[in-house]
Formats: C-alpha cells, sequence, structure tokens
C-alpha cells in the first residue's frame, strides 16, 4: 500500500516535470514560430488522442509536435490521479477514533473512579457505561490497561460486575 | 377398569422416572490462586446456599455513531463477600468464547499477573442441568 502510494508521488512529480518542460518548450517554440490560434481554438482545443499521436510521423523538421505531448501528459496524467486512493469517511473516521492517546493522568483518574463504583462491591450497568465511555477515546492498548485495572480493582475490593 | 390401568401405568413411569434422574455433578465454585484457574457449574452456584457464589462469563460492545466499535469481555467467579475473582480480555478468540457459553454450562478460566483472561473453557452437559424437583424439595424443607 505504501509503495503504491509513493509510486504514485513520483508519478505525479514526472508528469510535473514533464508538464513544466512542455510549457518551457511551448515558450520556445512561440518565439521561434509566429503562430496563427485563433480565439475559439484557445477555447476549445483539439487534441489527438494518445494513441493517434503516437502514430504520427515527426515532422519534416524534426520539431516535437506540442499537440502530440500535451495529449500524452493529459492521458497520463488522468491515469495517475485514477490511481490515487483516497480513503473513505469511514476509514479515516475509524484510523482516529483507534489512533487517539490519553496520559497516565486519565488512566488514574479513571482507576480512582472505579475504586469509588466498586465500594458498594458491585459495579452496575451505568457505572461500566462510564467507564466504557472514558476508554472510548483511548487507543487499543490504553485500553486494555484500564480493563487490566478494573479485573484488579474487582477481585481487591471483592466487587461483581452486574450485567 | 381401563382408566384405573392408565392411572396406575403412569404413577410407576413418574415413580420411575424421579428415581432414576440421570447422572448429575455439582461443582460448587473454585478459586484457585495458586494456579490462577477459577471453576464451577453455573447451576451449584445458582443454587447454593450461600447468597453470595456466583460465576460467569460477559462480553461488552461500546460503539460509536461513525461505526467504529470495540468490544472487552470478562469472566467472574465469587465464593463469598471477600473470595472472588475477576478476569477481563479483549483477545478475539477469548471473546468469542465467551459469546457463546450456554445456560447450565461449566465454566472455568485463568488469568495471567495483570488479570487479563488467558483461557476460557465451558462445557454444556446433562450433568449440569439442574434437578428441578430435588431443588423444589428443597425450598419447601
Amino acid at each position: 500500500m505504501k509503495m503504491q502510494s509513493l509510486f504514485n508521488g513520483l508519478q505525479l512529480l514526472l508528469l510535473a516535470f514533464i508538464s513544466y518542460k512542455l510549457i518551457t518548450l511551448e515558450s520556445q517554440l512561440s518565439k521561434s514560430q509566429e503562430l496563427q490560434i485563433t480565439p475559439n481554438k484557445v477555447a476549445t482545443p483539439q487534441y489527438p488522442s494518445a494513441n493517434e499521436a503516437r502514430v504520427l510521423q515527426p515532422t519534416p523538421n524534426n520539431q516535437i509536435e506540442a499537440d502530440i505531448i500535451r495529449a500524452i501528459v493529459a492521458e497520463e496524467l488522468d491515469l495517475a490521479l485514477s490511481k490515487v486512493q483516497i480513503p473513505s469517511q469511514e476509514s479515516l473516521n475509524s484510523s482516529i477514533s483507534n489512533h487517539y492517546s490519553v496520559d497516565d493522568n486519565v488512566i488514574a483518574e479513571i482507576n480512582n473512579q472505579m475504586i469509588g463504583y466498586m465500594s458498594d462491591g458491585i459495579i452496575s450497568e451505568s457505572e461500566l457505561k462510564n467507564i466504557e465511555r472514558s476508554m472510548a477515546t483511548m487507543n487499543q492498548a490504553e485500553r486494555q490497561k484500564v480493563i487490566q485495572i478494573l479485573a484488579k480493582n474487582a477481585t481487591n475490593y471483592s466487587a461483581i460486575i452486574t450485567h | 377398569m381401563y382408566m384405573k390401568s392408565l392411572f396406575a401405568t403412569l404413577a410407576l413411569a413418574l415413580a420411575i422416572s424421579s428415581a432414576h434422574a440421570g447422572f448429575s455433578s455439582d461443582v460448587p465454585v473454585t478459586i484457585d490462586n495458586e494456579n490462577n484457574l477459577a471453576y464451577g457449574n453455573m447451576v451449584s452456584a445458582r443454587f447454593s446456599d450461600n447468597s453470595e457464589e456466583l460465576i460467569g462469563c460477559g462480553v461488552r460492545n461500546y460503539a460509536f455513531s461513525d461505526g467504529y466499535e470495540y468490544s472487552w469481555g470478562f469472566c467472574q467467579a465469587r465464593i463469598d463477600a471477600e473470595t472472588s475473582k475477576i478476569c477481563s480480555t479483549t483477545n478475539p478468540a477469548l471473546l468469542d468464547k465467551m459469546s457463546n457459553i450456554n445456560d447450565f454450562s461449566y465454566i472455568s478460566f485463568g488469568w495471567d499477573e495483570n488479570d487479563e483472561c488467558t483461557n476460557v473453557g465451558f462445557s454444556t452437559q446433562s450433568q449440569y442441568i439442574p434437578e428441578f424437583k430435588d431443588k423444589k424439595e428443597k425450598q419447601n424443607k
């Protein structure tokens, strides 16, 4: 997955470089040739497809035809953009939820909260829900730590989970 | 005459069935802290004379509005007000096991130094089903 992203990135960089070269080339061409471009043609340029362009014969004076390069660049750019994977909102949320982190003070606070809950010998549904709500913002390792503390406290205080 | 024979047969059948209730196994809750192991039969705990005794497991699931969720589970055993044990886990295999514990099961579970569950076992067999008649007689005494 990472290799694919890297490859896509490199491909985009390469295309950007080609685009830059194309612009440079065009400016050079415009200086050397006095092209008559009508306004209509500027608004809707008709490029040959890359396949068509590739089979075109080089011009007699061996000049690179700008239209061919444009067509190739446009096609490659489309291809590269189609390969870039945009993560879905759901996977984005999942990864966010899974990577929150809390410090030790928060866990110590939850520990104190638990001890308070267990003083009557039971951990009720609503108390458990509060603990679970606190765990919601934690990553997997922290969550595991909290439920270990829960089990240890419950054993030490001879408390049971009622539901 | 026919009715009398029928009643007599039914009475005999009832007498035989109560005399042969099948094999039963009473397994009170035990917490072995040396071997980090607790076990017991749910029915034995439930109908124990000790009102504190219990054994069981549970699975909890917390779901977010965005679709993300997490699960954790626990097993707990208690013999009396001062002697109990709880272990917890997020291990999917153990959670799956905990979710599938049936009624009238024998349960065993183990834990490590962090009180994290290391194993969960259950056995659902006829000998763990309560003897309802005995229980009724017990209650009437």
